[in-house]
């Protein structure tokens, strides 16, 4: 049983084999149905920003008891409808994400909120995590956060929490250059005011956007005490309209916070003109994206994984082919812009930021809310790049060449395109920080050697006139296909 | 998703918001209203119109035919 929507009393998520179902409890029922039969939901279904979900009849119920799982929800008396999800391809969480798709993450949450108080509905929560991206595209998930709204009441109680999640945390990556990973790795429910309060400089406090997101709300939590069993009390109006009106006004100020906080299009990192701006020939790039080419008509692979992806060239190789690509990169900055363009361009590319040698770990509830990243990504691709990525897990991470091999082995079910980069090569000594007798005994063929453990290698081409060699490798023990060798 | 929302004084400053908020409320209401009355007025007017230059223009014309 997923235990990722444990804290949800209206229902709880379970996935039985590759079907997502989510069993409603009595609670959730009446606002649910009121969601589903409204136009806001038929319009966000059909713009696919609303996953796509099936209410599942008495006999599909029948046909669910074969899961012991299901079966014992089902057996609570709270359940009292079953619906089913389309799967995600590859779940995803906030504090994987660059700035670029939390800010998308809280638009799509702002636009939902507007559009639904036309209809009598709301949201009763604001969090990233109930969004998941489908690629590029986020996608709202979490269809028990919907709930029928007094007409008379003029606030919308998510406030707090969508300042805190979204708008918070994007207000410090911009401002401060902390990174959302720190930020929401750590902070399940975002950052609080009093937390960013104290990061500002005596006369940005004064200033906006700190002024209203940040000091007036950490002063006036301050002087708290007498009111706060009052401030959640609903605050009716007599007049439905000026209720409708006050809302409307309240989401347009977050609204235009969030413009406030939206991430910057020029950043740049050490990384971030790698592809452009390498110190190695012409011919480098291009003879990669052969190969890959190459790759991508014989195997076809439909779930790619590129680690160390930089800008995403690429991802978008393989998107272009028609896979589904998650790409992972450790700086924020190259994923989003593999994010931006994947955006842009309508690609299945879901660009994430992780670093191989330190995967997100599996955080929440007894460790089961978010699994961890390798727990979703073994045996999910039948492709993994890692080009241009194993010297810095060798170097700068001190992982053994043969841990990096294996856990590929783990990743891919089949293919693994990889270039080894010899220790004669330039960035390999400049990150070796003269420490090069610790790779004395890496050789082209003490590499091959240990790849053969788990792959058979396919073709090797050497990378122009530079020390790097780009493999093809395909994982031992999988149905060898007849590979044309290129002229 | 349940939801549970600690931070007090952003939920302050939304009360604050929509106190100011009712009043711009109460505000576009009278514009409306003031808006509403000027358009009736200004409505009369032009259905009057027409029927002036009823009254003027066939003494114009006999005029020119004279």
């Amino acid at each position: 049983m997923s235990t990722a929507s444990l804290r949800d009393p209206a229902g709880r998520l379970c996935i039985v084999g590759e079907r997502v179902l989510r069993v409603v409890n009595h609670a959730g029922v009446a606002d649910l149905n009121a969601f589903l039969g409204s136009s806001v939901a038929q319009t966000f279904l059909d713009a696919e920003q609303i996953v796509s979900t099936t209410v599942l009849d008495a006999d599909q119920i029948v046909d669910l008891y074969g899961s012991a799982t299901i079966k014992a929800l089902l057996a609570d008396p709270q359940a009292s409808m079953v619906v089913e999800h389309q799967r995600v391809a590859f779940a995803s969480f906030p504090y994987e994400w660059p700035a670029e798709m939390l800010h998308a993450a809280a638009s799509l949450t702002l636009d939902l909120a507007e559009k639904l108080g036309a209809e009598g509905l709301g949201l009763k929560d604001a969090s990233p995590y109930n969004v998941l991206f489908c690629g590029a595209r986020p996608v709202f998930v979490d269809l028990l956060s919907f709930e029928k709204r007094e007409p008379c009441d003029p606030t919308w109680l998510p406030f707090a929490q969508f300042e805190r999640t979204f708008l918070l945390p994007l207000l410090v990556n911009k401002r401060f250059g902390i990174s959302i990973q720190q930020l929401l790795t750590t902070h399940r429910d975002g950052v609080e005011p009093e937390e960013v309060l104290s990061l500002c400089g005596p006369l940005q406090k004064l200033l906006p956007p700190f002024l209203t997101l940040v000091s007036i709300p950490a002063w006036l939590a301050r002087g708290k005490s007498s009111q706060s069993e009052t401030i959640y009390q609903k605050k009716l109006v007599a007049d439905p309209e000026k209720a409708r009106f006050i809302l409307g006004r309240v989401l347009e100020s977050l609204r235009r916070k969030l413009a406030q906080v939206t991430p910057s299009r020029n950043l740049e990192s050490a990384w971030s003109n790698y592809v452009e701006k390498n110190n190695y020939s012409q011919d480098y790039v291009p003879a990669k994206q052969a190969l890959i080419e190459d790759v991508m008509r014989q195997f076809a692979p439909q779930r790619v994984l590129d680690v160390g992806c930089n800008t995403g060239h690429f991802s978008r190789i393989a998107a272009r082919e028609g896979a589904s690509v998650v790409s992972i990169d450790y700086d924020p900055v190259v994923v989003g812009q593999v994010w931006r363009s994947a955006r842009a361009a309508g690609l299945d590319i879901l660009p994430l930021v992780v670093n191989l040698a330190r995967p997100s770990a599996a955080i929440g509830w007894r460790n089961q809310e978010c699994p961890s990243f390798l727990a979703r990504a073994r045996g999910h691709f039948d492709a993994v790049f890692m080009l241009a990525v194993i010297h810095h897990m060798l170097v700068s991470e001190r992982i053994p060449l043969a841990e990096i091999v294996e856990l590929a082995a783990e990743l891919t079910t089949d293919i693994l395109v990889i270039e080894f980069v010899a220790p004669s090569d330039p960035m390999f000594r400049r990150i070796t920080r003269g420490r090069d007798h610790l790779f004395h005994e890496l050789t082209r063929e003490s590499f091959e050697e240990t790849c053969a453990i788990h792959f058979d290698i396919m073709r090797c081409e050497r990378l122009d006139v530079t020390d790097r060699w780009i493999y093809l490798m395909k994982k031992k023990g999988t149905v060898q296909t007849c590979y044309e060798m290129p002229q | 998703m349940i939801y549970a929302d600690p931070g007090s004084g952003a939920m302050i400053w939304q009360l604050g918001l929509a106190l100011f908020f009712g009043g711009a409320f109460f505000f576009s209401r009278a514009k409306e209203w003031a808006r509403g009355i000027f358009k009736k007025n200004a409505n009369e007017a032009s259905s009057d119109a027409p029927l002036a230059v009823s009254h003027v223009h066939p003494t114009t014309h006999v005029s020119e035919t004279e």
